[in-house]
């Protein structure tokens, strides 16, 4: 799902599309005539509504033993819910046309219903019985956490989910973002119906909440859709911020598996959205090992060297804590070289920052891929999401483009020698024996 | 599995307050279809509320062509285009629409193969330009050919060998299909990638890639108008040539219910698979003519059966006896060539795979001895049907599905309009179509076991899955 934009951007567009491609999406910060806040971004164009509530209760919310706790509970809102078992609960969905979807991630939960505008107030109901309704049956409970337990169970088979997890897992030491979200074999079997009943509690609040609205809907329409679906849920608290206190220094795992390809991820503790320096870390590494072919890492090991399949890098944020990885693939041989050559690539851009064209090129990437970035209801729903749980102010998107703008190769350089540090990188290789040697050097 | 349906009757609605001439208004218009004198079909989908263009160039060229000893030729096609040609020189179309912000992918299927890229509108006369220029002019030296042939070996290697539940697919579906290339996997069995030469791809390239054998489609913050114009300008040019198409040899009729095993240690889970053979909507089963109306009910059924937590298999095999963690069924009858109606069940741990194909069977005797409820359909049509609102909601979803259509054989207004059957399936419908096609010697049912072969020769060699879909 693409595209809600208000009627206004297509003229605010008439002037800026020479310049900028990108549009001003106008959002409104609201709050209910029962006191809930919200957020409305108004489209019309398709008679479509989409509402995402999320509650700062994912994963790194699980307490320790219980890990997979988070996306067990809020997978549970979309069965047994309102009165209805689950099976008559997604019937009712079903038969407004409307989607009821859930997301687990490391620091929230959201549950997203997209529904067709004239079935909002029936979508409502549905919504409120998820949210404010779920009845957390034991069978419910049992039948989630075994289907939960196949997809531990297939990613322990897959290499690249094996690597990734064993990275963040050095990274964070012992801090909760270290463990998969939906846990570990041994930890889910001993979840029950009321260990979930306490994490909901405890999370699913007024107070530890955010609610967006996008599409077909006016702000009275929709606060009155939100007063519905959020009707009796109590206030309760914000829980308190898990600080990443801890940086581990640099490891090396190597895992031996018998397959052609090893999977290579490194990475340090990175950059959070609140910080100044964000945009800048974002042009950094598009330079570096941003998606195409012109980055720094796929020009070197990719296409002049011939070395890997894929290789690239990413600053993934988080609401505390984010991390800078880099991420490879190539033949079990060559993955002692990949390694050196990454680093190699990393200790240039700090020594010497980037080049002009390189700048022009990043900036160019930033602003043209924006748009498309908050083009869909879901992805612009997300956006909104982060926007509210991060503090970021109803106008983030809209400076966006000029904070892009507004950083310098200096700016680059400095943020280089800030965020990047080869002499802290973390290596996992998952992979054939040739690879085990990698993190020797 | 993907559903389309008609939601032109909001689109009239939407239309009927408009101002004609207000583009603003306007927000998302009806798709128009035309074709330039060189044969090339258009599509201009217009979606005004992001200033965001999808281009998509469908080719009909898919895995139902590659011929004998050179299956997976489709998909080595595809990379090949991302090599470069005279005026864009290798690795440097990536890198031109990566500079504009876009995104860019392409597709291998059965029935055709895709190239697309999504930008900001401002780019996208520039992306037309890229596109058209490797429609006609692409380098297939066999300098750039051989590197990009161990690139696809790798791809193999990092996506399908290291895969047990793809490996098992692979083998059920080349068992499913005794002589139909569809029973083939799209990358490609090893030996024949290996074995490709660069006048192979030329070979391919020459007979296909051609504007009377494609589709272009340009979905999302683009009037018919301007559409019109840009194609008229970059792809008007190029000079269409005559296409020589071999059949593809038809599955011939049987009456024998296959069975597939696979034993691998390293799977994370048994596999139950059971697939049918169905129509697609432009082709029946064995060659026949399409059976339109069946096609409608035949979505509808798959969905009776495994649509989400309500579907009748979920219910049965995980809520009420336990024996499995999931069921999913597909249908997808928007191809070239007939198409599976296909069951997979993920059973517990530990739990006997006969036990389980058994209560499949007696799940499946039971919908076809006692039928389905008028509340089941009712409500299935109803999320069908609203779920093509959806579809147009993504420009590129919605320029993948009509774009394959057409290629496939279908026209625009079908794809509008067929959708408009559906409310008046009835229980009856759900019945007859039910024992027409959920036939046992119609079938195969493959087992994919995590216990070791009990003798060694019956272990599948490492070759690659049945992917449906070929990714860059």
């Amino acid at each position: 799902m693409r595209g809600f934009y208000v009627y206004a951007c297509l003229l605010v567009l008439a002037v800026l599309a020479p310049l900028n491609g990108y549009c001003d999406v106008k959002v409104q910060a609201l709050t209910t005539p029962k006191g809930i806040p919200f957020w409305l971004v108004e489209n019309k164009g398709l008679p479509l509504v989409g509402v995402r509530v999320a509650f700062r209760a994912g994963s790194a919310y699980d307490p320790e033993g219980q890990e997979g706790l988070s996306a067990l509970t809020v997978s549970l809102l979309n069965e047994s819910a309102g009165g209805m078992d689950a099976k008559t609960f997604a019937e009712y969905v079903q038969g407004l046309g409307a989607h009821l979807d859930i997301a687990t991630e490391d620091d929230i939960v959201g549950i997203t219903l997209t529904s067709l505008r004239d079935s909002r107030v029936e979508a409502a109901r549905a919504l409120h019985a998820a949210i404010v309704e779920p009845a957390f049956t034991r069978d419910d409970t049992r039948r989630i956490r075994d289907a939960m337990a196949v997809v531990v169970r297939q990613n322990q088979v897959d290499p690249a989910v094996r690597a990734s997890r064993e990275l963040r897992k050095l990274i964070y030491a012992k801090h909760p973002y270290g463990h998969p979200v939906n846990g570990y074999l041994n930890t889910l079997e001993k979840l029950d119906s009321g260990d979930v009943r306490r994490f909901y509690k405890t999370y699913y609040t007024r107070a530890n909440m955010s609610v967006s609205v996008a599409g077909d809907i006016t702000p009275e329409e929709a606060a009155a859709f939100v007063d519905a679906a959020i009707d009796g849920l109590p206030e309760g608290k914000t829980p308190e911020d898990i600080p990443v206190s801890y940086t581990p220094p640099a490891q090396y795992l190597f895992v031996e598996r018998d397959i052609p390809q090893t999977h290579i991820r490194m990475g340090h503790l990175g950059i959070d959205r609140k910080d100044p320096d964000y945009p800048a870390a974002q042009l950094l590494n598009y330079a570096l090992g941003g998606p195409g072919f012109s980055s720094r890492l796929i020009k070197k090991i990719r296409v002049e060297a011939g070395l890997a399949y894929s290789v690239g890098s990413y600053m993934n944020p988080n609401h505390v804590g984010g991390t800078f990885e880099v991420y490879a693939q190539t033949r079990n041989a060559n993955a002692e070289r990949v390694i050196a050559m990454i680093k190699d690539q990393i200790k240039r851009i700090r020594a010497y920052g980037i080049e002009a064209d390189e700048y022009h090129m990043a900036q160019d990437y930033m602003l043209g891929s924006f748009p498309r970035s908050i083009a869909g209801t879901r992805d612009l729903l997300r956006q909104m999401t982060i926007m509210q749980m991060e503090d970021l102010g109803t106008d983030y998107l809209n400076t966006w483009p000029e904070r892009i703008r507004n950083v310098t190769r200096e700016d680059i350089f400095r943020v280089a020698n800030r965020l990047l540090d080869p002499a802290r990188l973390t290596v996992v290789a998952v992979g054939g024996k040739a690879a085990d040697k990698a993190g020797d050097k | 599995m993907r559903f389309y349906s008609s939601w032109l009757g909001f689109l009239i609605l939407l239309l009927a307050v408009a101002t004609p001439s207000a583009r603003a208004d306007d927000t998302v218009g009806i798709p128009v279809l035309f074709k330039l004198s060189n044969g090339l079909r258009v599509v201009v989908a217009p979606d005004h509320r992001a200033p965001v263009v999808v281009q998509m160039v469908w080719y009909k060229a898919g895995s139902i062509d590659d011929t004998p000893g050179k299956t997976g030729i489709a998909h080595m096609l595809e990379h090949m285009m991302f090599r470069g040609t005279k005026d864009v020189p290798a690795g440097q179309f990536a890198d031109r629409v990566a500079a504009m912000g876009g995104r860019l992918n392409a597709n291998t299927n059965q029935s055709g193969t895709d190239y697309y890229e999504e930008v900001a509108k401002q780019y996208l006369p520039d992306v037309m330009k890229l596109e058209a220029d490797r429609m006609a002019g692409l380098d297939l030296s066999d300098a750039l050919f051989k590197p990009e042939r161990d690139v696809v070996m790798e791809e193999r290697n990092l996506r399908y060998d290291s895969i047990p539940q793809k490996l098992f697919y692979e083998q059920f579906y080349r068992r499913f299909y005794s002589v139909s290339p569809q029973g083939n996997p799209t990358i490609g069995w090893p030996q024949d990638i290996r074995n490709f030469t660069a006048q192979d791809a030329r070979d391919w390239y020459a007979n296909f890639y051609t504007p009377n054998n494609a589709v272009l489609l340009l979905a999302g913050d683009v009037t018919p108008e301007e559409g019109k114009k840009l194609a008229e300008k970059y792809y008007g040019q190029i000079a269409p040539r005559a296409v020589l198409r071999k059949p593809a040899p038809l599955e011939p009729v049987r009456y024998e219910a296959r069975r597939v095993t696979v034993h691998n240690p390293d799977a994370p889970t048994q596999i139950l698979a059971r697939a049918y053979r169905g129509p697609g909507w432009f082709e029946g089963i064995a060659g026949a003519a399409a059976p339109v109306n069946d096609i409608p009910v035949l979505v509808i059924l798959a969905r009776i059966l495994g649509y989400s937590q309500t579907g009748l298999l979920h219910q049965e095999l995980v809520v009420n006896r336990g024996l499995a963690d999931s069921v999913a069924v597909y249908y997808d009858p928007a191809v070239r060539g007939e198409v599976p109606l296909s069951i997979e069940v993920l059973p517990k741990a530990g739990v006997d795979m006969a036990k389980v194909e058994k209560a499949l069977d007696e799940v499946l005797a039971s919908l076809l001895t006692s039928g389905v409820d008028e509340a089941t359909v009712t409500r299935l049509v109803t999320a069908t049907k609203f779920d093509q609102v959806y579809v147009r909601d993504d420009p590129y979803l919605y320029a993948y599905n009509l774009g394959r259509w057409l290629i496939s054989g279908g026209t625009l207004d079908a794809y509008i309009n067929w959708p408009d059957k559906l409310p008046a399936i009835t229980p009856a419908d759900v019945l007859r179509v039910a024992r027409t096609y959920l036939r046992l010697e119609q079938s195969a049912t493959g087992y994919l076991m995590t216990t070791p072969a009990p003798d060694q020769t019956t272990q599948p060699d490492k070759g690659t899955n049945q992917p449906k879909e070929g990714g860059l």
